[in-house]
């Protein structure tokens, strides 16, 4: 049986932490995608770091999602497990609305 | 004795899509235990949800491999063939796009943990969570069809070429 109490709707600890990291490295993953596209530069110097672009572009998530969750699992935040699906959800769609819309446009 | 060195990339090659169906197979797994969830479906759902994570691993690692060492020929063939935007459009898209369903996957046995028959907010984050990584890949392996229809086509181009 569910539990109905207003508790039953947060999410804290790593679930929460590591939710609003998820949401903020899908908007990271896109913005960054966006970003080394569009200026040359960040793209040849991520290839320098890693040898491909690809590559640092995928640590670096890496490192996002992974430093976010941490601080924010250690900064005890507790999150409304409503909002943070939708931060989640739009995320995803979002960010992956966006990359197909950016490759097809620009 | 048969050497497996002249097939290495093709192995890789298979590999990718292999982990990458699995574990979207595996999603779709936590997905129906979150659905139903009952005392002997935790345990379930936690194993479905490590191999998520697993398969979407070693999906970016052997994909990432081929991807950094060998697609650099089948970008050129693509892009001198009738389908350019195989490239341009689909594996530009599709690239960028794994990391969602990757970081997902990563972050879906956290959300597992969490007991399923009392934690509504967590249940509910898991249905969403493995269905964007159905979704997401299902979307991912299409694009990955299109790129390899778009470098057949381009050999078969070049080899009517040669014909002529």
């Amino acid at each position: 049986m569910m539990a109905n109490s207003p508790q039953a709707d947060r999410l804290d600890g790593a679930a929460g932490a590591f939710g609003a990291a998820a949401a903020v490295v899908i908007v990271f993953n896109t913005a960054l995608a966006w970003i080394k596209d569009a200026w040359a530069p960040l793209n040849d110097a991520m290839a320098a770091l890693t040898g491909h672009h690809w590559i640092t572009h995928g640590l670096l998530d890496l490192a996002v999602f992974g430093l976010v969750g941490l601080l924010v699992w250690r900064a005890g935040a507790s999150f409304n497990g409503q909002r943070l699906l939708l931060a989640v959800v739009a995320a995803a769609l979002c960010g992956g609305g966006g990359l197909s819309l950016w490759f097809l446009l620009v | 004795m048969l050497s497996l060195q002249p097939y290495v990339s093709d192995i890789i090659l298979f590999l990718h899509p292999t982990f990458g169906v699995l574990g979207t197979m595996a999603a779709l797994w936590v997905l129906v235990e979150a659905l139903n969830p009952n005392a002997a479906s935790q345990r379930r759902m936690r194993l479905a949800a490590a191999a998520v994570a697993v398969c979407f691993v070693l999906a970016w690692v052997f994909g990432g491999y081929w991807y950094v060492n060998y697609y650099y020929a089948d970008k050129a063939l693509i892009l001198h063939g009738p389908w350019p935007f195989a490239h341009d459009l689909f594996m530009e898209t599709k690239e960028h796009l794994f990391f969602i369903p990757a970081m997902l996957a990563l972050y879906l046995p956290v959300i597992c943990a969490r007991p399923m028959l009392t934690d509504r907010a967590a249940r509910r984050m898991v249905v969403a969570v493995a269905g964007l990584i159905i979704l997401n890949s299902l979307a991912i392996e299409g694009a990955g069809a299109v790129v390899n229809h778009g470098a057949k086509i381009a050999m078969s181009h070049v080899a009517q070429q040669g014909q002529e």
